[in-house]
Formats: C-alpha cells, structure tokens, sequence
C-alpha cells in the first residue's frame, strides 16, 4: 500500500508539531492543533456524506453529542474506565445513525437536509430537558481516567503532548479508513449514487440500502469527533448539538472542498485557525469568519483544495 | 389553569401570525431563488433592532412600521445583488453564504446594538377582558397587523405586474425568461420582498419578545417547520402551517415546558416530511 | 416456443390520463422486437412499468415467469434485465472506464468496502474487451461528462450488454446519432440478438424496418397491431395513428 509523498510529508510535520510549536510560538497552539484536529473529524462526517454521497446532513451535531455524552455519562454516571468510556462514545453515536438513518435516508435533497436539522433538534431539546443528566447547556464536568496504567507507569491524557498524539492518531485512522473505503468497489457505488441515483438502481445498487451504511458511517465519524472532544475537555454541553454547530462543520468541509480527501481538514483548521487568530487581537472575529466564508463561495465554489488543484494543474509546463 | 391555556392559546395564534409573516419570505426566496437562506431568522432580528432604534431616536414606534419595511427591502436587494447572484442559485453554497451573512449580521448588531437583550414597551398598553381573562391590547393589534401585512401580500401576488412575474418565476423558470419576464430583477425584488417582510414582523414582535442579536437563531427552524409542514411552494400553507404549529406550542406548553411544546412540533414536523412531504395543506395550493 | 416477456392487463394512468390501458403482449426470442407508436402511446412508460421505475395501478408484468410487477428496480435488474434511457445518463463525474467498471461491479452485488479497486483483473479485463468491443478506446479516460452525445449513448450500450444480460430494453437507441454511429450501434443490436432477448422503442422508420423481425404498434396505451414489419408496413390503421386519415385517398 503505497502512501502518497504529500500525505507523508502532512503527516510528519504533524507528528513534530509538539516539538516545532513551542519554537515558533506559545505551547498553547498546540491545544488549537488539536482542537483543529477533533473537529476536522466532524467536518469529514460531513464530507463523507455530502461529497461522496451527495447527501447534506445538517445534522451531524447530533451524533457529535452522542459521542460527546456517551464518554461524559460514560464516565461520570457509570464511573466507566477510558477505554469503555471511549468506546461507547461512539458506539452509541452510530446506533443512533442506524436507526435516524433508517427515516432520514428514505428523503433527498432538500427534505433529507431538512429532517437532519429536525432530528438534532429534537434531540437538543431532549437533552436540555434531561438537564439532570446531561447538564443542559451549561454541561457536565467530569475528570479524565487514566489511559494506561501499568507498575506504576501511568499515561494520561491530561498530559498535552500525549493528548494530542491521542486525538492525532485515532484521526489519521479516521481518515485512512475513509481513504479506503472510497478507494474500494463500495465507495465507487456511493459516487455513483451520487451522481445519478436513478442509473445507480438500474445497475443493480441497492440506493437506500447503502444510503444509509453510508450514514452510519458518518455518524460514526461525528461520534469520534464528539467522544475525542468531551476527552478534550473533561466536558460535554447540550449546546454542541444545536443546529449550529452543524451548519459550521457543513461551512468547513464546504470552504476545505467538498469531495476531497483532506478538504475537510484544511477547511476546518483555517476558520478555526481565523477565530483563534482575530479573536486575540479584535473582538469581532465572527465579521471575518463570515466575510471569508462569503469569499470562497463566490470566488472559488470549489472550495480551497479545489482551487489548489487548479492551480497546481496549470503549473510549471 | 384553564384560563392560562386560553392565554397562552391566543398568543400561540398571535405568535404564529407573525411567524407566518417571516415565513413566507422565507418560502418566496426558497421557491424563487432555490436558496436555503440561513440569515432569515436574523432578518426578523434586524426588524426588532429598527423597531428599539426608531423608539429610541424619534421617540414613536409607529413609524418603524414604515421604515423597517423600505430599509429591509433595500438591504434584502443590496445583499441578492452583491451576493446571493453570484452563486447562481446553487443550494450547498448558498448554505454557506447564509450562514456567512448571518454571522455577519448578528456581528454587526452586537457591535453597534449591543450584547445585552433590551426590551421595548408596547406603544398600546392596556388590557381588555375576553373569555374569563385580561389580555393586552397591543397583542390583538399585532395579529391584526400581521394579517393586513399578509393579506397585502397575497393581494400584490394576485393583482400587480410583479407579483404575477414573481408567481411565474416560481412556476417554470426557463419559460418565464423566455416570455420576457426580467428574471434577475424579479429575483432582486424578492429577496428584497423577503428580508422586508421579516423585518415587519420583527417590528411587530419587538414589544413583546426581547431585542437581542440571538433572536433570529431560535425562530429560524420555527419558518422552516411552516415552510414545510405547509408544503414548500404553498403559500398559504406555510400561513396555516405557522399558526397551527405556534397554537398547538402555545397549548401544549400549557401542560409541559415551552421545551416539550417545541419538541412535539418537531416530531409532527418528521412525521410530516416522511409520510407527507408535499405538506399538510395540498388543498390550498393555487 | 414460449414468449420471454409476457405482459397481462396492464394498467397506468397519471393524474387521471391513462399512459398504459389493460394493455397484453408477448415477446418471443429469438427476433427482434421493435415497440413503435406516436408520442404519448405509452412505449417508454411501459419500459419504465417493466424495469420498476413506476408501478402498474393493475396487471402484471413476467419475464421468463418470474414476475417483475412489484419488484424493486435495482432488484429486477439483478436479475439481467438492462436499459438505456430515452435522455441519455451516466454517470458524468466517472471517466468512461468507472462506468463500465462500476456497473460491471455493481451487477456482482459487489460492495466490498476495503479492497482496493485495481485488485479486480476480471472486471478490467471485461471492460476493456467491451471498450474495443464499442471503439470507445479514445474516450476510455475521458469523464463521462465531457463527451458528446453520440458518445454517452454508445457508453449506455456498453453499460447494458458488459454484464451479459438476459434482456435489453433499448430506449431510442440511435436517437440524435449520425449515419455512420447508427449503421453501428444497428448491426452492434443485430448480433447480440443472438444471445439476448432485445427490445427496442424507435422512431427512426428505416431503423425499425430494417433491424426489427417483429413489431408490435402501441397507441393511446393499447396494442394496436403486431406483425412482421411487411405486415405492419401495410396495416391502414397504424398509418392512420401516424399520419391521420388522407381524405384525398378514400
């Protein structure tokens, strides 16, 4: 399996980046990598979805709060370790895709965006009045179990560095696991689906059926994201499941370039990369946010990896 | 107990009329324009703001009925034309546009308007009463004025030139273009139509919901529902559509939390969108 | 000999005009059969009642007795059944080769999520036998998307014989081709006769005539003739439909 010099090259200067940051700046960057990092997740959720399959989800904050709650109740109702913690993050985010999916994946277009929103919707509210449990939008805290603790050797993820390469790794298998399934006969079935549903079932795909595994795929990804980020933070809020936070992930997976592999990691890591930056000089952030997500759709539709591939197509002849 | 219900009943109808109002902006720039337009909400947000601004600088409301209107319709033009054009009616990216545009509107308001919600008093005050209970004047003025501004919009659809271009341009595009109909200024019209009347319900609204630069984020689903359940393309669907839902919100949130209410809207707004997509009220389609 | 395709009491209307009226037929193999008629007779309605696309208010549709009427589309093509559409469509992001490659795979019920594409010698060796097969090498790279529409209708006949199927429904399969495309793609039809059941829907008259062993003439959803194209030829009432009644020649 051959791995492609660009990614490599990606790939390691994240692996250094711990190393590399506190040399050109504060230690804190660090923390926003690997915030950049988690969300990337969820915009690729999207993506998977939207540019693979041509489905706009508009609602994958409800998976994120899945993932979100099933590691903060996970550990602070049913004191769970890290490991089951994590893993039930997750888990319960994609049986929750399965059984939306089974509804939502029966609409298109317009309808199927639209029952996202009214699904996560539903649900927010459900957590705010759950507030006992979930804490509503004010939240849950809750302290972070040891990842691995053996003869006295304990790795935690309260520790930056191992928390990053954490959140870094189960990313970049994310998006491995993604780059396979697109390269496979599967994925080649969803780009069909996407272009032309009608011809996709006169060749014998079953539309709905893969429709919705491919939902559950990208709430399993969303579930990921969620659970990293609660892990994150030693928190989960009902606020991350309001609509949104959802509309932003659809912003940076559209702005990154939809149907790409990495367009979604790069779009989310500049407008995050924009808040953080604006935000420590000028209060209004949102004003360039916004203007910017403006730009890209009127000057270059195809998103920042689009625009990449254009320019390097027209390179040095 | 009994007499709250009829409160809250009548406020739902009184909510709903203006919600109706918003949303049928939203579903004349959703069925024109085939644009998603995630600003919407804060259009509404805008009209309250002009409403608390007209209050504060002459001293009178009244005339924020006037000029929320003519303001809102320019901006809504101004925004069609600088933006909305030039992604060429692509559904995807106008979600990110809108959304854009709505960070940036609720930007701007919160730096010049303020972070803290304020509150404006009712230019009518006083109650009167009705079934066993006190309700305000200015209540029964608000659902009056959102039927008139209704009532004025289904009026000009019918009887004027550009309300007949504008039903064409929803009907079949193409033909309409080829008919001679100037389609680019029909749609600058409608967006500008569309951010007008959310802006007057927003003026309603204002003295009796808070003016605060959130306020568009919560009652953006609410139009959406109404576009919906009401069936996208009909029009007075969404106005049955949006009084219905708000009554049914209002009452239930007699029983429950406001919370409950919105979740049961939502779970017959999925129920709608799986068995029924075309809506509720396919009679009244024209 | 038995027929392959057999229709019974057949029934559709939309919106209260009935497109398909209690029509019967019977294709036999071994020829080809033609579906001609004036617009709006019901010939691509039809096709759509027998692939799935819609389904028939009454009647019922067997193909080699199994019976198709309520199945799902994807399923009833599983079963050999291919088509090409009236308005050409593929799929445009896909170069000619993923086309022929992804409906090749598909009709295995392959959906394989982890191994890679080019670990399938088979499916690439079939889809450039029927590149060659077609003359389509030149655009075997090109998206689909980009090409001509004499070129998607020939890369929509590759879809629907790659798989070797039972039968093929071709929806105007020259339309908008030139002279020398249609001489093609006619004597391509000719010889997968031999193997597979064909049925065509055509308004080309020196096409149907010349390719076609039996005819069958729809009108206002019914049957109105089947024949022999000489029969057919000579039927007063089909040339009525066609050009209404001449009252010059009484």
């Amino acid at each position: 399996m051959k791995i492609h010099l660009p990614y490599a090259g990606l790939l390691l200067t994240l692996a250094l980046a711990p190393w590399i940051i506190p040399i050109i700046g504060d230690p804190f960057w660090l923390s926003v990598l690997t915030e950049i990092i988690i969300w990337s997740c969820f915009a690729a959720s999207i993506n998977f979805l939207f540019g693979y399959v041509g489905l706009l989800s508009f609602g994958q904050a409800l998976f994120f709060g899945f993932g979100m709650y099933g590691v903060g109740i996970g550990i602070s109702s049913f004191q769970l370790p890290f490991w089951p913690a994590f893993f039930l993050g997750p888990f319960s985010a994609t049986v929750m895709a399965l059984i939306t999916g089974i509804f939502a994946v029966r609409l298109t277009w317009h309808y199927f965006a639209i029952i996202t929103v009214v699904f996560s919707l539903i649900f927010y509210f459900l957590a705010l009045t759950l507030k006992s449990i979930t804490g509503g939008d004010d939240g849950i805290n809750f302290s972070l179990p040891d990842l691995f603790n053996f003869m006295g050797y304990t790795v935690s993820l309260t520790n930056t560095t191992t928390q990053y390469f954490f959140t870094l790794g189960v990313v970049v298998l994310c998006f491995w696991l993604i780059k396979i399934v697109m390269s496979s006969p599967y994925g080649r079935c969803l780009i069909a689906i996407r272009d032309n549903d009608v011809r996709a079932s006169l060749i014998g795909i079953n539309v709905y059926k893969l429709r919705l595994s491919a939902f559950v795929i990208a709430g399993f990804l969303a579930g990921v994201s969620g659970a990293l980020f609660a892990l994150f933070g030693r928190y989960a809020s009902a606020s991350y499941m309001f609509y949104h936070v959802s509309g932003e992930g659809v912003v940076w997976a559209i702005v990154g370039g939809v149907g790409t592999l990495l367009g979604p990691a790069i779009g989310t890591g500049v407008f995050i990369l924009i808040r953080e930056v604006v935000s420590s000089h000028w209060q209004h952030h949102a004003l360039i946010v916004g203007a910017f997500a403006i730009c890209i759709v009127i000057f270059a539709p195809e998103g920042i990896v689009g625009l990449w591939k254009k320019y390097s197509k027209r390179g040095p002849k | 107990m009994n007499q709250t219900i009829i409160a809250l009943a009548i406020n739902g109808i009184v909510f709903g009329l203006i919600v109706a109002l918003i949303a049928l902006g939203l579903s004349i720039i959703f069925g024109l324009l085939d644009i998603i337009n995630l600003s919407h909400g804060d259009f509404f947000m805008v009209g309250t703001v002009f409403a608390y601004t007209t209050l504060s600088v002459l001293g009178h409301f009244w005339p924020a009925l006037i000029i929320a209107p003519l303001i809102g319709f320019a901006l809504g033009a101004l925004i069609q034309f600088s933006i909305i054009q030039r992604i060429k009616n692509n559904a995807a990216l106008s979600i990110v546009a809108t959304f854009g545009l709505s960070m940036i509107i609720q930007e701007i308001v919160r730096m010049t308007f303020g972070a803290a919600p304020k509150r404006i008093m009712p230019p009518i005050t006083g109650t009167f009463g009705m079934f066993g209970i006190e309700y305000e004047w200015y209540r029964i003025f608000a659902a009056i004025a959102s039927i008139v501004a209704i009532g004025s919009f289904f009026i000009f659809l019918k009887s004027t030139k550009l309300g007949v271009w504008m039903r064409a341009v929803r009907h079949d595009r193409d033909t309409a273009t080829t008919m001679g109909i100037p389609t680019q200024k029909v749609y600058l019209f409608t967006f500008g139509i569309g951010f007008a009347m959310a802006a007057v319900g927003g003026v309603i609204a204002a003295p009796i919901t808070t003016v605060d630069f959130r306020t568009g984020v919560d009652i953006l689903p609410f139009c959406f529902m109404a576009v919906i359940i009401g069936g996208l393309g009909n029009l007075p669907g969404t106005v049955a559509a949006a009084v219905l839902l708000a009554f049914l919100e209002g009452v239930i949130s007699g029983f429950a939390t406001p919370t409950i209410a919105r979740i049961f809207s939502l779970v017959l707004m999925s129920s709608v969108l799986l068995i029924r997509p075309q809506g509720l009220f396919k009679g009244l389609t024209k | 000999m038995k027929p392959f395709l057999r229709i019974e009491n057949l029934s559709k209307s939309f919106g209260g005009v009935k497109a398909v009226n209690n029509l019967s037929l019977e294709l036999f193999p071994n020829r080809i059969n033609a579906i001609i008629g004036p617009n709006g007779a019901g010939k691509t309605t039809l096709f759509n009642l027998i692939t799935g696309f819609i389904k028939p208010d009454s009647g019922k549709i067997f193909f080699d007795d199994i019976e198709l009427t309520h199945l799902p589309i994807h399923e009833i093509s599983l079963l050999g059944i291919k088509r090409t559409l009236q308005i050409k469509s593929v799929f445009n992001s896909m170069t000619v080769y993923e086309n022929l490659w992804i409906t090749l795979s598909a009709h295995q019920g392959n959906v394989n999520p982890f191994k890679e594409i080019s670990r399938y010698p088979e499916i690439k060796r079939r889809v450039n036998e029927i590149i060659e097969q077609l003359g389509l090498e030149h655009f075997a790279n090109i998206q689909a998307g980009a090409l001509s529409y004499g070129d998607v209708a020939l890369l929509e006949i590759g879809m629907a014989i790659i798989t070797s199927p039972k039968m093929i429904l071709f929806d105007e399969p020259v339309c908008g081709m030139s002279p020398a495309e249609t001489e093609k793609v006619v004597s391509k039809i000719t010889s997968l006769a031999k193997e597979t059941h064909i049925v065509i829907i055509e308004h080309d008259m020196d096409v149907v005539f010349k390719m076609a062993d039996e005819i069958v003439v729809l009108a206002f959803g019914s049957k109105l003739a089947s024949g022999t194209p000489k029969e057919i030829g000579s039927n007063q009432q089909v040339k009525e439909v066609y050009f209404g009644t001449d009252e010059v020649d009484a």
